[in-house]
């Protein structure tokens, strides 16, 4: 980020009215949106780590200060801060981080930085967390997978025959929040989980729902191929849709039954043999191999996104030896992702990326925890065909205010940082928006992985 | 009576002790810094019987005039007893002295039938009740519905020995140790138990309701809590509500509780959650503050248990308008000040508006603001009952307001293991009961997954089974579970045996009323006749399968075939209304 856009987007935080031509206007305009079409198929998929994940497994380079400076002792509490080449924590997934790095798989950027939320005091999940996943600091602005999805549209890479473009494996998030312009149905994100279960399939079988004629025909009630399902499910469907109100409910009865032919459709995908980069026996493991799966099915679906559901939360406030575990598995699967998308031949056109609301500070507290923080990192992963990775970029430094519980990790004087929001920038960029920008309060894309 | 009155709540006062037996206390544990008054141990502030409520300084920590005077009207103590400030009672507010315009008879009974049966509808299914068709009518019909039902909610009927003994009996619900939640279980089984819309089902709303919010989940997600967790926050709430406690204490005592610590665990973050969650505080420079506060307090590792030491603050540190030190200091003013009662108000606001816009919203929260509240029932009836709710706003039902309020209406019958696949089924909405660390930030996702799942539930748990009646005391059996024949009894409507396609429709629509309160339209019953009714001799006349006149010579078998008929439209039909949106929303009457 530049010194001048730095200095604009911290008085933003407490006196945007004094910038009337830096403000953003929430309703999306296309017109102002220079688009090129490309061909690098892209498809994401995205990893928000809800609570907010320590940026230590990724960068204790400077753990000697820390320790000499927190509160409750690293070395008493944890089973081991080993480092890696790199400056990772060897037994909170740094194995797996280095194997990634050299073979030029991932880039970890270790200065996800909110000068910002630094300026504005905001170190809450809620606005945070909306924040990074509207990729704006506006209050009533769209997600980044609303206005993607819109741009995608306006620009005729989707339509209205795009076989689901946005899937979430994480439910509802902001990510998909619409802003003043409507999402058609067709663009928003349908919802599968990790073990393809249909509850969009609905039993309508009942001889009771057949016409006399209907029930004339050989097995007409069989319930596989053999069978079918009667007229007055589709009567009774098309009607029901006629007296409900658009809106959400609609919307997912319209699209229930295509839903669940597409799950059954992928249900069946089977993974590459992975040899020793076989999938961890995990939760998370499951999502994440799920949503390769569905990638490489479906060359339709641009994003998808993802929780860590199955590993557990990142609020670590008490209990971080928790922490240790969850990174190491993340990471373990994370590394079995990469080689899935390679054993697919996905790796040029498929990227991951990992991050979640802001990172934690650095000291120990009293129930042996980080509290919120600022600066995380952000992993990327895959993507090969127009990332380049870079393994790690950033450099770091311990703030010290010398108030209680206040011990940070900052970018270094001159240092490459960047605010949160210029990743849905780079999102934004990946997928063809030239000038994201000025969807992101002024932010640019992530210079780094371009160049 | 005045004295047995007051012997009754210093008796629940020792009772709600023993619930607190895990709160930090934390406040001046022997003298304070500034030597002042002590608190009792176990983190129960003690009762200054007729102190000072002014708000004036007492013993170096100043009070402010958020926490409100205590009724005064009265020299019964208890409604007299306070905590530095911090009110410990208070009767629930007359509706007469709400702000928020609220639902009249007059107005009800103004609507025209269909409105009038959709708003009862509503505000019954808001309450998580129902009643059947013909039992809801005669209640509109009387004049004062909504009188009825608001008086309804002050008077205790039911009996709470056989409702926890019906609930606890494993031969009608599955206990499970540990697995699955059970005090979730438990809890989810009352509200499907009770049987009237009383004083105390209110209370156990309230305390479901806070219970789904940031406010009091007991986020039973998190590895740091534990089961017990579930029924300390919910049971301590209602117990809390039966001496009519304030908003204000019961959030006092909640912030005090090893519950609260364990889902938010560390000085820090308990502080900084604390404020934004109850005052919208999110300025991170008051989080050193309360830190400081609170940096006697832990959450110990050795199962999770909260521990608060002696070394407590002795600097004073402003927050709140006012000076503090200690634990006990910072969520006794916390919950004493202003911006408390904005918080709570506007939280739940935005649980029962949520597609309302932000100017509206906040001018509901201002208007209800402007009737000081102090009980958790003045905010929540007073939104409950208003023109605003009633009749002007628009949501999407939470799965317990529909499921609740269904069982109520089609005489629904449980098997053992119904509420806990009510609570699984919870989880799969992602409509979780008391699940969340932040609570129902959405209460109703309507991704399409978790809808999905929604629908399935109403659809093949609800709506598409029926009770076998030959089952009644069997509650291992699976088709124990489903709506009882009473349900679909010829009384509820008119058949004429001299018109199939009259007595088709007036059955339809008898279905229609019980189920989403509104008659079928025109194409509805044409689809339906459509597909039940075939030109014969002449006639329109019912189709084998759905013929509920079919004659036979046995008496016995031309009953029991009539009723297999009947059943075959009613799933039919309520397959139909599986499908409609209005099944699952709050709908806008105007």
């Amino acid at each position: 980020m530049k010194r001048r856009d730095f200095i604009k987007l911290s008085l933003a935080a407490g006196s945007a009215i004094l910038l009337p031509d830096f403000t953003y206007a929430a309703t999306l305009d296309i017109s102002k949106i220079n688009f090129s079409q490309n061909d690098n198929n892209a498809q994401t998929i995205i990893i928000f780590m809800y609570g907010g994940a320590s940026q230590l497994a990724g960068n204790i380079t400077n753990i000697d200060e820390i320790k000499n400076k927190s509160q409750s002792s690293y070395d008493d509490y944890f089973r081991g801060i080993t480092p890696t080449k790199n400056g990772c924590w060897q037994e909170a997934g740094g194995t797996a981080m280095e194997a990634l790095i050299d073979n030029g798989d991932m880039t970890i950027f270790r200065c996800c930085y909110s000068a910002v939320r630094e300026a504005a005091g905001n170190k809450a999940h809620g606005e945070c967390t909306a924040q990074n996943q509207k990729g704006s600091f506006d209050e009533d602005s769209a997600g980044i997978l609303a206005n993607l999805a819109q741009i995608l549209e306006a620009n005729k890479v989707v339509d209205a025959n795009t076989l689901m473009p946005f899937v979430t494996m994480e439910g509802e998030s902001k990510f998909y929040l619409e802003g003043n312009k409507p999402v058609p149905g067709y663009l928003k994100p349908i919802g599968i989980n990790e073990s393809f279960e249909n509850p969009y399939k609905r039993d309508v079988r009942r001889w009771t729902y057949y016409t006399q004629a209907e029930r004339e025909i050989e097995n007409y009630s069989e319930n596989n191929s053999s069978g079918f399902d009667p007229a007055l499910d589709g009567k009774m469907n098309t009607l029901a849709q006629q007296n409900n109100l658009p809106g959400k409910i609609k919307d997912a009865f319209g699209r229930r039954g295509q839903l669940s032919d597409f799950i059954d459709s992928i249900a069946d995908s089977v993974t590459p043999d992975l040899g020793a980069d076989a999938y961890p026996d995990n939760g998370f493991s499951k999502k994440i191999e799920a949503a390769i799966k569905l990638l490489v099915k479906n060359p339709d679906t641009k994003v998808v996104t993802i929780g860590t559901g199955g590993l557990g939360g990142w609020d670590d406030h008490n209990e971080a030896r928790d922490y240790v575990t969850r990174m190491e598995r993340l990471f373990g699967s994370l590394k079995s992702a990469m080689a899935h998308l390679k054993a697919a031949g996905k790796e040029q056109n498929i990227n991951i990326m990992v991050f979640g609301e802001f990172g934690r500070n650095v000291n120990l507290n009293s129930a042996k925890g980080w509290d919120h923080g600022n600066l995380q990192n952000l992993y990327v992963l895959g993507g090969k065909g127009y990332f380049n990775h870079k393994g790690v970029v950033g450099e770091t430094i311990v703030d010290d205010p010398g108030s209680i519980n206040r011990l940070w990790l900052k970018p270094k004087s001159g240092t490459y940082w960047f605010e949160p929001l210029s990743i849905a920038a780079t999102l934004y960029k990946i997928y063809g928006i030239d000038n994201p920008e000025i969807l992101t309060n002024g932010n640019k894309e992530i210079s780094q992985l371009f160049i | 009576m005045h004295k047995s009155h007051a012997l009754i709540r210093w008796i629940s006062i020792l009772f709600i002790s023993l619930f607190l037996t895990n709160c930090g206390g934390g406040g001046s544990p022997g003298t304070g810094p500034d030597g002042t008054a002590t608190t009792l141990g176990g983190g129960t502030p003690p009762t200054t019987m007729g102190s000072d409520s002014s708000g004036t300084t007492t013993g170096g920590t100043a009070t402010t005039t958020g926490g409100g005077t205590p009724p005064t009207t009265t020299n019964d103590e208890f409604s007299q007893s306070e905590y530095r400030g911090l009110a410990f009672y208070y009767k629930n507010m007359p509706s007469s002295e709400y702000k928020l315009n609220q639902l009249t008879d007059a107005e009800f009974n103004g609507l025209n039938a269909s409105q009038k049966l959709q708003v009862a509808d509503k505000l019954l299914s808001t309450l998580f009740f129902g009643y059947p068709l013909k039992e809801l009518q005669e209640k509109i019909d009387s004049g004062n519905f909504i009188e009825s039902i608001r008086t309804g909610l002050d008077e205790d009927k039911t009996d709470k020995e056989w409702l926890e003994n019906y609930i606890l009996d494993e031969d009608k619900f599955t206990q499970y140790d540990r697995w699955n939640e059970p005090q979730a279980i438990t809890i989810l089984s009352r509200f499907f138990a009770m049987k009237d819309l009383d004083s105390y089902f209110l209370k156990n709303w309230v305390a479901y309701i806070l219970t789904q919010t940031i406010m009091f989940s007991p986020a039973y997600e998190l590895e740091s809590t534990h089961t017990p967790n579930i029924s300390r926050v919910y049971n301590r709430i209602v117990t809390m509500l039966n001496v009519d406690s304030g908003m204000r204490y019961i959030t006092y005592v909640h912030m005090m509780s090893e519950d609260n610590w364990r889902r938010f665990r560390s000085p820090e973050d308990n502080g900084r959650e604390m404020m934004e969650i109850f005052t919208l505080d999110m300025d991170d420079s008051h989080v050193p503050l309360a830190g400081q506060a609170l940096k006697n307090w832990k959450l110990n590792t050795d199962s999770d248990t909260l521990e608060v030491s002696l070394n407590q603050n002795t600097k004073p540190l402003q927050l709140f308008g006012t000076t503090i030190y200690n634990g006990d200091d910072f969520y006794r003013e916390l919950a004493k000040s202003d911006a408390f009662t904005k918080g709570v108000t506007k939280r739940l606001v935005d649980f029962f508006f949520p597609e309302t816009s932000d100017t509206k919203k906040q001018q509901i929260t201002d208007t209800i603001i402007a009737s000081k509240p102090e009980a958790w029932q003045d905010i929540l009836l007073q939104i409950v009952f208003s023109e605003e709710y009633l009749l002007h706003t628009h949501r999407a039902k939470s799965a317990e307001e529909t499921f609740y309020s269904l069982a109520k209406k089609i005489d629904y019958k449980h098997r053992k293991s119904t509420i806990s696949y009510f609570k699984e089924g919870l989880e799969e909405m992602h409509q979780a009961t008391m699940k969340y660390k932040l609570g129902k930030l959405k209460r109703v996702p309507l991704d399409t997954l978790s809808f999905a799942y929604y629908n399935k539930f109403m659809r093949e748990q609800v709506l598409l089974r029926r009770s076998n009646p030959e089952k009644t005391n069997d509650f291992d059996a699976w088709d124990r579970q489903g709506w009882s024949d009473d349900f679909i009894a010829n009384d509820n409507f008119t058949l004429d045996s001299n018109s199939d396609t009259a007595s088709l429709d007036t059955f339809v629509n008898y279905l229609f009323k019980s189920t989403v309160a509104r008659e079928a339209t025109s194409e509805e019953l044409k689809l339906f006749r459509d597909h039940m009714i075939e030109s014969r001799d002449g006639k329109q006349l019912f189709r084998y399968e759905f013929n509920m006149f079919v004659t036979y010579d046995d008496a016995e078998k031309q009953a029991k075939r009539r009723e297999e008929n009947k059943r075959n439209i009613a799933f039919i039909v309520l397959d139909y209304i599986s499908r409609l949106d209005m099944t699952y929303a709050q709908r806008e009457a105007k």
